[in-house]
């Protein structure tokens, strides 16, 4: 636990995100168990999938959800799942903090480009419900993962991804995960999804990122 | 559930063995233990968007081919949202001004975004003018500003910070591509200048956002060329 683990003490922490969230042992055991160990309020709701526009409105996902509330066990559904709009959540939840979980399923890793305009439009109709919210926000990007495997991961996409996230989630935090490994320093199942160990050391790594954020600074309980 | 029970009763024990056993090797085919089911991690292909503008200065319309839909540009709203459409396809549509009509197609390339921009001609008919973009410099904290010269009696069409006669964008051909910049999120006045000499009002656009992109046509006007901003606005 870091030594500034108390400025999350009491702080309603809600994180969404895609499938980095919706198995066992992935984030939403890791990070949610450091965020409730530091004392937080955490809700995590996961959608395999899921890119940052299909939380504006409802939207099915393919490939599996997850939910997590506090010291509780999650729940995983193996396949299908459906978003619930982040307006909803916010007002369900009023949290101090959303921290979002998402870049790998905006990387189009298998296509010869990153599609860059349907990234945009995914995001900026996504941050912009969440500018109109007024909640604080930090945005984790994606890890290097491995190159190759089932998504066809490769560190020069995933880099352009992260430099895209970068400058396109304001008004969330972004911490660039990038800069919390080195390439392959974390193995991974399938190019994309870490090992049990790696996901322990990236949430980690998230937590000593996002407890020196000015931004959780200023949100911290006094 | 029924459909299930009734197979268990309808086949042999051996036979639902060798299908229980089917599915289940289908499924670690499928999915590898503890993987996620694959998914799409993006489009086939980039999104396209289409837009048109009215630039003529009174009442306009477009009905797409095919719907009963129309869209209303007044002057007051001189231009419609970008709209996402397929790429590589053409549309086709109608554009009416009063008793006027002038037939439209356009084909949107992946990752561009399309506006079709009306114009009057110098005898009184519709005119239009198709300029494609496709931005690389999207950036949230930023303020993106585009600028067309489409006003051929304006030469050496410049911007400039009205009052301040700080150049924005200097001497643009007249030409349908984009000349573009970043700016600051600030209160920003724009003044069109033609070979160095501000001609029209100035321009009041606002405090610009953080994140927002907004587009600036000189188009032809009398007795001296116009210039306006509209704001660049995905549709929902």
């Amino acid at each position: 636990m870091p030594a500034s683990a108390s400025l999350l003490a009491g702080l309603s922490i809600l994180m969404i995100g895609d499938s980095h969230l919706t198995s066992p042992g992935y984030l939403i055991d890791t990070l949610h168990d450091d965020f409730v160990r530091q004392g937080a309020v955490v809700h995590t709701v996961g959608v395999c999938g899921s890119n940052p526009g299909d939380w504006v409105a409802a939207t099915a996902g393919t490939c599996g959800a997850a939910e997590r509330r506090g010291n509780a066990p999650a729940s995983f559904l193996p396949s299908g799942g459906t978003t619930t709009p982040i307006t909803n959540l916010i007002a369900a939840d009023k949290p101090d903090l959303v921290v979002v979980v998402m870049g790998d399923t905006l990387a189009s890793y298998d296509k010869p480009a990153f599609q860059k305009a349907w990234a945009w439009q995914r995001t900026s109709q996504f941050t912009k419900t969440l500018a109109a919210a007024g909640t604080a926000c930090v945005w984790v990007g994606p890890a290097w993962g491995t190159e190759g495997g089932r998504y066809n991961k490769s560190f020069a996409r995933v880099t352009q991804v992260s430099t895209f996230l970068a400058s396109n989630v304001a008004p969330c935090s972004y911490i660039d995960s990038l800069k919390l490994s080195a390439q392959g320093q974390w193995p991974t199942t399938d190019g994309q999804h870490l090992t049990a160990p790696a996901y322990r050391q990236w949430a980690t790594a998230i937590d000593h990122a996002i407890v020196a954020l000015p931004l959780v600074h200023g949100l911290a309980k006094k | 559930m029924m459909a299930a029970a009734a197979l268990r009763r309808s086949l042999p024990f051996a036979a639902r063995v060798a299908g229980a056993l089917c599915i289940l090797v289908a499924q670690a085919m499928a999915v590898p233990a503890g993987a996620v089911e694959l998914y799409e991690t993006g489009p086939a292909e980039d999104a396209a968007f289409l837009r048109f503008v009215n630039a003529t200065g009174k009442a306009l319309e477009v009905r797409p081919e095919g719907s009963g839909a129309k869209l209303a540009l007044p002057p007051g709203q001189p231009a419609s949202d970008f709209v996402a459409v397929h790429a590589g396809k053409a549309l086709r549509g109608t554009v009416t001004l009063g008793k006027q009509s002038l037939a439209t197609e356009t084909t949107v390339q992946p990752g561009e975004f399309a506006t079709v921009v009306v114009l009057g001609g110098p005898d009184g008919s519709l005119m239009q003018q198709t300029l494609r973009d496709s931005p690389d410099d999207f950036n949230a904290m930023k303020v993106t500003l585009v600028f067309y010269s489409l006003a051929s009696q304006c030469e050496q069409a410049s911007v400039q910070v009205a009052g301040r006669g700080i150049a924005l964008f200097e001497q643009a051909a007249t030409a349908v591509a984009p000349a573009r910049r970043q700016v600051n999120p600030v209160p920003l006045a724009v003044q069109l200048a033609c070979g160095g000499r501000p001609v029209g009002a100035p321009v009041d656009i606002g405090r610009l956002q953080a994140g927002g992109r907004y587009t600036l046509f000189a188009v032809p006007g009398v007795p001296v060329p116009v210039l306006f901003a509209v704001t660049d606005v995905l549709a929902p």
